[in-house]
């Protein structure tokens, strides 16, 4: 029955020589292991298909849900990271294998007449490859993509003449937008595709007509490529796709931060098998000569690759001339060696090398990553994705803002005492070391550690304000403050609550009165209403409460707080005290910051009476900013429930 | 055409099966491997179910119009149901999800029928002048009361579960299986 059937079949298709053909193929000095490369490049290919055409089913391209689809593929379907981390790291593996497939063709003298149009033809393969990777990277729409893209398509952009018009083709515009990801697109997952499939038909009838080329058989029996050959071929898929799946598991495929026009990224780079490119474009000379040779960053990027690639073209007409092919090994061994080079140093500099642009860009590559897992996390929560897209999660988030805004406006004065000694300015050309002039408050690189308002800033304050409060000593007119503030500055150390501290500190840490001080310093934590205060109506905060307002402990007394300050205690009907400044009534909460911020004088002396060294903020920080500023330093922000 | 070569099956039969039996074996892991994987993702939807519409009450009604706007005509007419969708990745708050038909009858009674068309899944329409309901794709056609007035659809209009609540009309949107007999919440 099977056999009538597959008669028929043979009968109307002739399926058996075909197969014949395909599997027959004579393996002159039998299977050997230097063949595989070019079954390991079909095996990838067809891998990227399969796994493109999944990917593609459930991707986006547009600004607005390109990275929010890949966030989906990679956090939310079934298996989606792992299709994702396969297609991710078989892009790569196909570089490595092409490289492995010329290396053999070129040492084994395989591109020689009559092959040299299929060497041709590998060399097309080997750019469609290599596009379809550099269109791939962007197609996330984050950072990481969106800036590596930015350097490719600027590039294109450098070519003399007609390069701006190919640029703005390549991006739909003058600018990046919707139209670059549908026609990055369209070239990684259409044309590039289609063109890859027909120039590898060709590049396989080329290579079966003029049949494998042997370069010694050895005195080995011959085989065929059905089944010898192929178990070696299927081995080394295998070896691939073990590697490929184990960098899955390990790894897995980075998802940055949505792409941000607005926001740098200082660890941009572009996929490893570019580096070489990236690192040859650093050197000066490189610059200079394209200066000098009016051909600007095209010369580096374009030119010289062009010139290198050409001979790698001509290798075939080269070995006709007498120690050609020995030529063409060396240059090619010489190109790997170079390219490995130039890859080396780049990584050295980036992730070894212990110098300011190694630093910033570790610093950068890691607060890329932690943006990055805060977008999903942010993505995660109740409040979703919005319409707008992704990227409003970031901006609206106090936990990613704060920590920029504080860099921004605050960290000159209030340096975290871990980073003193960072900042300088230059004055009369001498680099001069800034003395912090505020207390440490928080340090943007660990955001979530934010000293300002805690249990620890409370006691602190409280036992050892000079201590606390010693870096205002820093502002003096000889370090460029206004009479005023240096003024103010030293009526804050020299004030009363300096002498509150000396004289009551003794008292507040004495043994007897562990459970007193720390009671005192809930209310006071509970009074910024933060997340992980004790309750109102908790024992200790009504304990700390009667301290505060009778300044009586079960040993001794301290001077009562609201002898001094006002305070409306959170959840009582009447205040404690009123009209007396500074003000406690939610300190260190969000009210109590954002006008403290806004006008530190107003809100800790009272209207035209400020004796507070710190300047106003309220006509540098728009509402917003200052929204996000005080959330974060207050700890109110989204944090994902830990199971 | 087919050439003979020296294979060294007829000397070493056994060997030359276990290879072919180890390539089909490898070539299956290296093949199914990507195949399967990228199946399981596509039949997502099939394994991980997740509710689309969010905001409605705990038996899931959701607000559609205010009880007066029903009081004037007693004729159907076609109400959006607007209510929060995750979509996705996204998450539209207040967005279009379908429409449904309400009305009062004489008797005080208040009607809702979803507008898909139980046949083939169309948004019917109300023709006032016949008082029937009308599919414009295969012309289905039913009664005010839902019943079928032809035997195209394969059973009448859907209704759908509706309230009363502080002066609310609360309906409870549901889509059914298309072209069954039965009526069948997808």
């Amino acid at each position: 029955m099977l056999d009538r059937l597959s008669n028929w079949l043979d009968h109307r298709t002739g399926y058996r020589d075909l197969m014949k053909e395909a599997l027959d193929e004579p393996i002159p000095g039998g299977a050997r292991w230097r063949y595989v490369w070019g079954s390991t490049l079909v095996f990838t290919f067809v891998t990227q298909v399969v796994t493109g055409f999944v990917l593609w089913a459930s991707y986006s391209p547009s600004t607005r849900t390109a990275w929010e689809s890949v966030y989906f593929i990679q956090h939310e379907m079934t298996l989606g990271w792992f299709v994702r981390g396969i297609h991710h790291f078989t892009a790569q593996a196909m570089i490595v294998l092409l490289v492995f497939h010329l290396v053999q063709v070129v040492i084994d003298g395989a591109y020689r007449a009559p092959r040299e149009v299929n060497f041709w033809l590998g060399i097309v393969l080997m750019q469609i490859v290599m596009g379809l990777g550099l269109t791939g990277y962007l197609l996330p729409w984050d950072q990481k993509g969106y800036y590596a893209t930015q350097v490719a398509t600027e590039i294109a952009g450098s070519v003399p003449v007609v390069g701006p018009s190919i640029q703005q083709v390549a991006q739909g515009g003058t600018e990046y937008g919707h139209h670059t990801l549908t026609r990055f697109f369209s070239l990684h997952a259409g044309l590039l595709p289609a063109l890859l499939v027909a120039f590898l038909f060709l590049h396989i009838y080329v290579f079966r007509r003029h049949a494998i080329h042997v370069k010694d058989t050895k005195g080995k029996p011959d085989a065929k490529f059905w089944p010898d050959q192929i178990l070696k071929d299927g081995v080394a898929c295998l070896a691939v796709l073990a590697a490929v799946m184990g960098l899955t598991l390990w790894k897995g495929a980075e998802l940055t931060a949505p792409a941000n026009p607005a926001e740098a990224y200082s660890a941009a780079r572009p996929e490893w098998y570019y580096l070489f490119l990236f690192r040859f474009l650093k050197f000066e000379w490189v610059s200079q000569a394209g200066e000098a040779t009016g051909l600007g960053e095209a010369f580096g990027a374009v030119v010289i690759p062009g010139v290198l690639m050409g001979i790698l073209v001509l290798m075939p007409l080269i070995a006709h001339i007498r120690g050609g092919h020995a030529f063409n090994v060396a240059y090619l061994w010489l190109m790997i060696a170079g390219a490995g080079a130039l890859t080396g140093l780049a990584l050295y500099e980036d992730w070894y090398k212990d110098d300011q642009a190694g630093r910033d860009f570790r610093t950068a590559f890691a607060k890329a990553h932690h943006d990055g897992e805060r977008a999903v996390e942010l993505s995660q929560s109740p409040s979703g994705i919005p319409p707008e897209g992704a990227i409003t999660l970031l901006r609206t988030d106090p936990l990613t803002q704060g920590p920029a805004l504080f860099n921004t406006y605050c960290i000159e004065c209030h340096q975290p005492a871990s980073r003193e000694g960072e900042w300088t300015r230059t004055v009369e050309e001498q680099t001069v070391v800034i003395p912090p002039t505020a207390p440490d408050l928080a340090d943007p690189h660990h955001p979530e550690d934010v000293r300002f308002g805690s249990r620890d800033w409370i006691r602190s304050v409280l036992t050892d304000f000079s201590g606390h409060f010693h870096s205002l000593a820093s502002i003096t007119v000889e370090n460029g403050a206004s009479e005023e503030r240096a003024e103010a500055a030293a009526a804050i150390l020299d004030g009363s609550m300096a002498s509150w501290s000396s004289d009551n500190a003794g008292t507040l840490i004495a043994d007897a009165n562990k459970a007193d001080f720390d009671a005192l310093v809930e209310f006071l934590y509970a009074q910024s209403g933060r997340k992980d205060a004790l309750p109102l109506d908790d024992d200790q905060v009504t304990r700390g409460r009667a301290i505060f307002d009778s300044g009586e402990l079960t040993e001794g007394t301290i001077e009562s707080c609201t002898g001094c300050h006002a305070m409306h205690a959170q959840g009582d009907e009447e205040p404690l005290s009123e009209d007396m400044y500074p003000i406690l009534t939610n300190y260190g909460g969000h009210d109590w910051l954002t006008r403290f911020i806004a006008d530190p004088e107003a809100h800790y002396a009272g209207n035209g009476e400020g004796n507070n060294a710190m300047p106003g903020f309220a006509d540098q920080l728009s509402p917003e900013q200052l929204d996000l500023l005080v959330r974060w330093l207050t700890g109110d922000y989204y944090e994902p429930q830990s199971e | 055409m087919i050439e003979k070569t020296p294979t060294s099956s007829t000397e070493e039969p056994r060997r030359d099966f276990m290879t072919k039996a180890l390539a089909v074996v490898v070539g299956a892991i290296v093949g199914l491997v990507p195949i399967v994987a990228g199946a399981v993702t596509m039949f997502d939807p099939l394994i991980k179910r997740r509710r689309s519409v969010l905001g409605t009450d705990d038996d899931g009604f959701l607000k559609v119009t205010s009880a007066s706007s029903l009081d004037s005509t007693g004729a159907p007419r076609m109400f959006p149901v607007i209510a929060d969708l995750q979509d996705a990745w996204n998450k539209f708050p207040n967005t279009e999800i379908g429409s449904v038909y309400l009305w009062k009858t004489s008797e005080g009674e208040i009607k809702a029928f979803t507008s898909r068309c139980p046949h083939l899944g169309c948004t019917v329409n109300y023709k006032a002048s016949e008082k029937l309901f009308g599919c414009p794709c295969h012309d289905s056609s039913f009664n005010l009361d839902g019943t079928r007035n032809n035997e195209i659809p394969p059973r009448g209009m859907d209704s759908l579960d509706v309230k009363e609540v502080d002066g609310e009309i609360l309906v409870k949107f549901q889509k059914f299986r298309a072209g069954i007999h039965d009526r069948i919440p997808v």
